[in-house]
């Protein structure tokens, strides 16, 4: 450019498109939309374990879609987010009974002098500490800790905690879930802890989805398609498949978990917090190192994406789940069921949604409270998980996806009681249920078998799993794609 | 700059990021696509932003105008919208009307109290008008609503403005490792990362901060730039050389050509630094023809090389008029020394510094202007601040800055 004359200059310049420096210059162009991955809660779970049923299981994911070959920095938890679980264990919609939180901390061991990435372990590694460990240059340890309601926090681990890292690949990490099960680590309450990396095991058509519901085959399953837990319908892909997430996984006795008065019906929801800060230093009045603002929450899934308007995400965000009356419109008026009639030419009721804030916002007592209809409700409503302890979880080869709605080949009803909506399971279609839930399932028989043809979590590499992906052991979350050898199945692909 | 169509391109990021703008500020709601009212709403405006998004790529002003014409023809009932007053007070951003873009962003805020975005919009007006406290409120606003990339990059920079680099050291690091919604926005904040090492004179940091930079985004111009300037700054012109020229080919950038000229200089390259110095001119005159405005980064460039200060200070005063911010003072203040006009180069001066600002150049100037003033104690606090804080700060003023203290010191008593 510079051999030519400064005439051909002005015109190749004149004819260039500037990105003109009078706004680079002397205007900046901060960033003005930033996500959070590391705080942004993807799903929520809480079950009670197929394999030790006297003991319930928290997750909470973060970080989602997680592309398992993203070196050279992978997946970390943050060091500056405060991970909480909160619970309600005597029904009055607070979840301040018990507060279970976790904090990480991040350290870059020895002075990375053959490899300057986190990662390129040599050795491989083997170990979370110890002999084995020399290769695992950026490690993160976390403290686990309980707050009860009245009384004084209680550190729950003993010893040093690691979170397992991103699984890599074979060559880095030989064995992988040989290393995770290290992960694994008892709690002073009788419970287990495991923070790190697993398979993505939400599973759902998200392109087609979110493409105003273009789903790729009818929206109505065949009874053999809707009895089918291990096939997909045709066509219908899994945007998910071959992604990982980043999982803190909490056990935790039923016996530690239940009301005084031995009420076994808990209510749950997982939150990330970060520190509140100042501006100018010189302005810095907080010294407690409490004050917290929260950026994320969830409690049922699929309420911030399907139902929370983008325009008030961030303050449905911000604010707890205790307060949801502010958001009870959004229940109410299901906008869901607008799109679902305008797209496919069916009358489900669209306002009124008395079934559907009773179902996401109070604990069912059997009758559904006219809750729309009031101008100031009475009594508070909570988006939180719903858990009845009582009842007896089902073993992961016999769970079915649909909960409540499952049924046989020839249509008859075979309730699976441990799913979604009584609590969350990893594997349960929340989807297809949330889909016949707005079609109005929980109040008219009538609803066709809705779903977007995708049911289950497929591709999974794990070797402790059912055919159908689900974990069979905690953290019931199956082993991550690793990043040399990950493949996100397409349409028509087998894995 | 050639238009590649690639994943790397920053305009086409900036493609994405409007695409999530619009997807993260309209209802997301299915209902949405569904109502036919709403969805031709919708579509208007993703027509503004690719509007908006062209203008930025190009700079050139009718762009602006045309988006800010859409969205004079919407419906009555979505003109008062915080969306729509929100893209105004964006574009107003653009065309430099600091004023106007107060007035919306202000008006959206007070619409949408709890969507950070407006908070953004106002806090960045306010800075660019040089009213730091409104600046600092409207970033505390956002750093309360959500504390995240966007906003810490605002406190970072504010924290950096009001001396305390320590602390936007900490805010930068934070905001990177927060993530955000685009490997350019990441690369973005590891650049003012590598800027602030960069003036607190730890050139290594700064190196590998850039560098960092380039791994997130590659052939990322600030970083190149970044580089180019501790290269020149540390007497490696070769190597200035190269980065220069590596950002140029990305953006053709005014300082970018001027910095250019200035390392030719320092190799000796009379006629290259004259041909650079000549493509300053002509980026200057595309400018004001796109975009009826002219670059203080212009101001600057002549007075560094003591050419055309009249209209270094026409232009600097011009500016000036329009927004109080420390950079602008800075610029006009060095122009009126220039000149001669000493005593109007230090009231002016006293603005660039109000804020507690450490940068080495600030202080340089502060220090040469306090010093043809007689004010030698003046001065040399200001030249030694310069030089202590980042003892390379700038090939030739670092060396002028010294010979200057030397120069007082020996003249006699003032340390």
């Amino acid at each position: 450019m510079f051999s030519q004359t400064k005439k051909q200059l002005a015109l190749s310049l004149a004819g260039m498109l500037l990105t003109t420096s009078v706004f680079a210059a002397s205007h900046r162009e901060a960033p003005l939309i930033s996500l959070d991955p590391a705080a942004d809660i993807t799903d929520f779970y809480a079950f009670r374990s197929p394999t030790d049923p006297d003991k319930a299981v928290f997750v909470m994911n973060v970080i989602p879609a997680q592309e398992p070959g993203s070196g050279p920095n992978y997946f970390n938890f943050d060091d500056e987010v405060l991970y909480e679980i909160y619970i309600d264990n005597n029904k009055n919609n607070i979840a301040r009974n018990i507060v279970y939180q976790f904090q990480f901390k991040t350290e870059v061991r020895s002075p990375g002098d053959v490899f300057t990435l986190s990662y390129a372990a040599l050795p491989p590694i083997t170990a979370l500490d110890g002999p084995g460990s020399e290769g695992f240059i950026l490690r993160q340890s976390y403290t686990v800790t309980e707050k009860r309601f009245g009384q004084t926090s209680k550190t729950l681990g003993s010893g040093m905690m690691f979170a397992v890292p991103s699984n890599v690949g074979p060559r880095t990490l030989p064995d992988y879930e040989g290393l995770a099960q290290q992960g694994i680590y008892p709690l002073s309450n009788g419970g287990r802890v495991f923070a790190g990396q697993r398979d993505e095991t939400f599973y759902i058509d998200l392109g087609a989805v979110f493409d105003t519901l273009n789903l790729r085959t009818s929206p109505i399953l065949s009874q053999t398609e809707d009895a089918d837990d291990g096939q997909n319908v045709f066509g219908a892909v899994d945007a998910f498949s071959g992604f990982n997430v980043n999982s803190i996984a909490i056990e935790v006795p039923i016996a530690e978990l239940m009301g005084a008065d031995g009420n076994k019906v808990i209510g749950a929801y997982a939150a990330t917090s970060r520190p509140r800060v100042r501006v100018l230093r010189r302005d810095n009045r907080r010294t407690n190192s409490n004050f917290y603002a929260q950026v994320a929450r969830m409690g049922n899934p699929l309420v911030n994406e399907l139902i929370i308007p983008t325009d008030t995400k961030d303050k449905w965000n911000a604010n707890f789940s205790e307060f949801e009356a502010q958001f009870l419109k959004y229940y109410c008026n299901s906008s869901l069921a607008v799109a679902l009639n305008t797209v496919f030419g069916t009358n489900f009721p669209t306002d009124n949604r008395d079934d559907l804030a009773n179902l996401f916002l109070r604990y069912g007592d059997g009758a559904i409270t006219n809750i729309c209809s009031q101008s100031s409700p009475s009594g508070r409503l909570a988006d939180f998980l719903r858990l009845n302890l009582d009842v007896e979880p089902t073993n992961p080869f016999s769970q079915r996806r649909l909960g409540p709605f499952a049924t046989d080949t020839a249509g008859n009803p075979t309730p699976d009681l441990a799913g979604f909506p009584n609590g969350r399971r990893p594997n349960d279609d929340v989807t297809d249920i949330a889909l016949r839930a707005v079609g109005g399932a929980l109040i008219n028989t009538g609803v066709p078998a809705l779903g977007d043809g995708v049911n289950f979590n497929i591709g999974s590499p794990s070797s402790d799993i059912t055919p159908n992906g689900i974990a069979v052991a905690f953290p019931f979350l199956p082993t991550p794609h690793d990043g040399r050898n990950r493949r996100h199945i397409d349409p028509g692909e087998t894995p | 700059m050639q238009k590649k169509i690639n994943f790397k391109n920053r305009n086409f990021i900036g493609t994405i990021l409007l695409s999530i703008f619009l997807s993260l500020y309209t209802n997301g709601s299915l209902a949405w696509a569904a109502s036919p009212e709403v969805s031709s709403i919708a579509l208007s405006i993703a027509a503004v932003q690719a509007e908006i998004q062209r203008g930025r790529e190009t700079g050139e002003v009718q762009y602006f105008e045309r988006a800010e014409r859409m969205l004079d023809a919407f419906p009555q009932k979505e003109k008062n919208v915080a969306k729509v007053l929100g893209l105004r007070a964006w574009i107003a951003l653009f065309q430099h009307r600091f004023q106007s873009a107060v007035v919306l962003a202000k008006a959206a805020h007070l619409l949408e109290p709890t969507v950070a975005f407006y908070e953004g919009l106002l806090s960045d007006a306010y800075l660019e008008l040089g009213e730091y406290d409104k600046a600092v409120t409207a970033a505390q606003g956002m750093l309360d609503l959500r504390p995240d990339q966007a906003a810490l990059s605002r406190a970072a920079h504010l924290r950096s403005l009001h001396g305390d680099p320590e602390g936007a050291i900490d805010f930068w690091q934070h905001a990177i490792e927060s993530g955000g919604g685009s490997p350019e926005n990441t690369a973005w904040c590891q650049v003012e990362l590598g800027d602030e090492y960069f003036h607190l004179g730890k050139g290594d940091k700064a190196e590998e901060t850039y560098r960092a930079a380039l791994e997130t985004y590659p052939d990322y111009r600030r970083a190149f730039e970044g580089l180019g300037r501790l290269a020149a700054a540390r007497d490696r012109n070769g190597e200035a050389l190269i980065y220069y020229r590596k950002a140029l080919a990305v953006v053709p950038a005014l300082e970018t050509a001027a910095a250019l000229g200035e390392v030719h200089l320092a190799l000796g390259n009379k006629i290259k630094a004259q041909k650079h110095f000549a493509l300053v001119e002509h980026i200057a005159q595309l400018n004001r023809l796109n975009s009826g405005q002219n670059d203080r980064a212009l101001a600057l460039f002549y007075t560094d090389h003591d050419r055309n200060i009249e209209a270094a200070i026409r232009i600097a005063e011009a500016e000036a008029s329009l927004r109080k911010d420390i950079h602008g003072a800075d610029i006009l203040g060095w122009a009126y020394f220039k000149a001669g006009r000493f005593e109007e180069a230090h009231t002016t001066m006293q603005a660039a510094l109000r804020t507690g600002s450490r940068h080495s150049l600030i202080h340089f100037h502060a220090g040469m202007i306090a010093h043809a003033l007689g004010q030698e104690s003046t001065a040399v606090s200001h030249l030694d601040q310069a030089l202590k804080q980042n003892p390379n700060f700038h090939s030739r003023h670092a060396a002028t800055a010294r010979k200057t203290l030397k120069h007082i010191r020996s003249k006699g008593g003032h340390s």
